[in-house]
């Protein structure tokens, strides 16, 4: 003898019940964010548990989102260059981005220490081998001895989805 | 007790938990840096590979009427199609409209288990129910348990590519542990969940409260396992902790689903 219920099931409904309690959980308190320390460089920040740390050449570490790939957010420490912190930073991204321009800079404080914010463009490969514009925007934070870089880069139609992201992340840091 | 010590499959998975754990010793540190094409087929081959060796494992195990292996399959793929379609852009909205709040580990844990557990659980949920499970061929309570661990698998399989392919390197050290860690829970949160189902199927009342309270006991460990994972990570990716987490799972899992299998093939109407 069989269970007689052929199409109809409990189970979706208990599930969307599940994810309306969860959605308002969710709504009041806010999703989960992790906290990024480096004691090397003295800095941490919060980022949104939604991020994934993967290895990166070069750079101290980098975040992304599993499903959107193309955007990417980079923590880098640099010597800090005698020659200040915007030519410096603009000759160190001529050299690691192709057909490099910027597009925008001014200067901000960043849990109390100077900081450069710089929008820019560049031109990369997309995964079907296919020039596309890039955007990015980062953080040049003057930290003495040394400088770190937080850049957020994305293909130039998705930049504004996770840029609100990016802002948070940047006002989240403190500087020790 | 002793029956799950005699059994090949849990023998099986300790064997290969010890291999993972070598390889990613001796492959620690090697990271391979591709073009896009190649990234996107490395992803692919070492997500997809993986799982249909993990399904065949699990298929070696039933010990009565073995399944299909093209219904087998046919599972699989559904469970990696839905994955696709439904999984990730649900998770996705979920993330989207949440993220940057700060929040205590008890918001943590319930949105682990009402949202992710509860989504992830829901997929391999839909995909028994409204395919195999209303075919003649799922004629044995034990069918529940073998088909939910292929949607498992093949949830798995998708998941796995999207995560590789969105890395900027892939770090060799992680491949092994996470093809262990990664597929071997969702196969054993989708198998638990499938002794429910096959056991409603062939219930004359009560079968869908049968149905729901397996669905929701999958939903919980699913969402405990990832939330006690995140806490045991901290803020950086350790795959010896990640290892260390899902292995205690898979083997306490495990042996519940060994039990709860045994318990419906026994019942077999192909026993003899």
């Amino acid at each position: 003898m069989e269970n007689s219920m052929k199409w109809f099931s409990a189970v979706p409904i208990v599930a969307l019940v599940m994810l309306f309690i969860g959605w308002n959980i969710s709504g009041s308190s806010g999703t989960g964010s992790r906290t990024y320390t480096n004691e090397e460089i003295g800095l941490s920040f919060d980022y949104p548990s939604n991020l994934v740390m993967s290895p990166s050449s070069g750079a101290l570490t980098s975040f992304v989102e599993l499903n959107k790939p193309y955007q990417k957010i980079t923590v880098t420490k640099l010597r800090k260059s005698f020659l200040g912190l915007s030519p410096a930073q603009n000759a160190m991204n001529q050299s690691m981005y192709a057909e490099y321009i910027s597009k925008n800079e001014e200067m901000r404080e960043v849990s109390g220490k100077e900081a450069l914010m710089i929008d820019f463009e560049y031109m990369s490969i997309d995964e079907n081998g296919e020039n596309t514009t890039m955007r990015g925007r980062e953080m040049v934070i003057n930290m003495g001895d040394f400088v770190v870089v937080i850049t957020y880069t994305s293909t130039t139609d998705k930049f504004t989805e996770s840029v609100s992201a990016f802002e948070r992340i940047i006002s989240s840091v403190v500087t020790q | 007790m002793n029956g799950i010590f005699k059994n090949r499959g849990f023998w099986g998975i300790f064997v290969l938990i010890a291999m993972g754990a070598a390889l990613s010793g001796v492959l620690q540190g090697t990271i391979f840096q591709f073009s896009p094409t190649e990234h996107l087929i490395f992803s692919i081959v070492f997500s997809i590979i993986p799982g249909l060796l993990w399904l065949y494992f699990f298929y070696l195990q039933d010990k009565y009427e073995r399944e299909p292996k093209h219904f087998l399959l046919a599972i699989f793929v559904l469970g990696m199609l839905l994955c696709y379609g439904l999984t990730m852009p649900l998770e996705s909205i979920f993330r989207d409209t949440h993220q940057g709040a700060t929040s205590g580990p008890i918001v943590e844990l319930l949105w682990a288990v009402l949202v992710f557990g509860t989504i992830q659980e829901l997929t391999k949920f839909l995909v028994i129910r409204y395919s195999i499970y209303n075919s003649k061929e799922f004629n044995e309570p034990a069918d529940g348990v073998i088909y939910s661990i292929a949607a498992g698998l093949g949830f798995a399989a998708t998941y796995n590519i999207v995560y590789l392919n969105s890395l900027e390197a892939i770090n060799m050290g992680v491949v092994p542990v996470r093809i262990i860690e990664f597929y071997l829970t969702s196969a054993v949160f989708a198998g638990i969940m499938g002794y429910f189902i096959g056991k409603a199927k062939f219930m004359t009342s009560g079968g869908e409260w049968t149905m729901v309270k397996g669905f929701l006991i999958a939903a919980l460990m699913n969402g405990g396992y990832h939330f006690i994972n995140s806490e045991v990570q901290g803020f950086e990716f350790n795959v010896w902790n990640s290892l260390m987490v899902s292995a205690a799972f898979v083997f306490v899992l495990y042996t519940i689903m060994y039990y709860l299998l045994n318990r419906s093939v026994e019942s077999s109407p192909f026993k003899n």
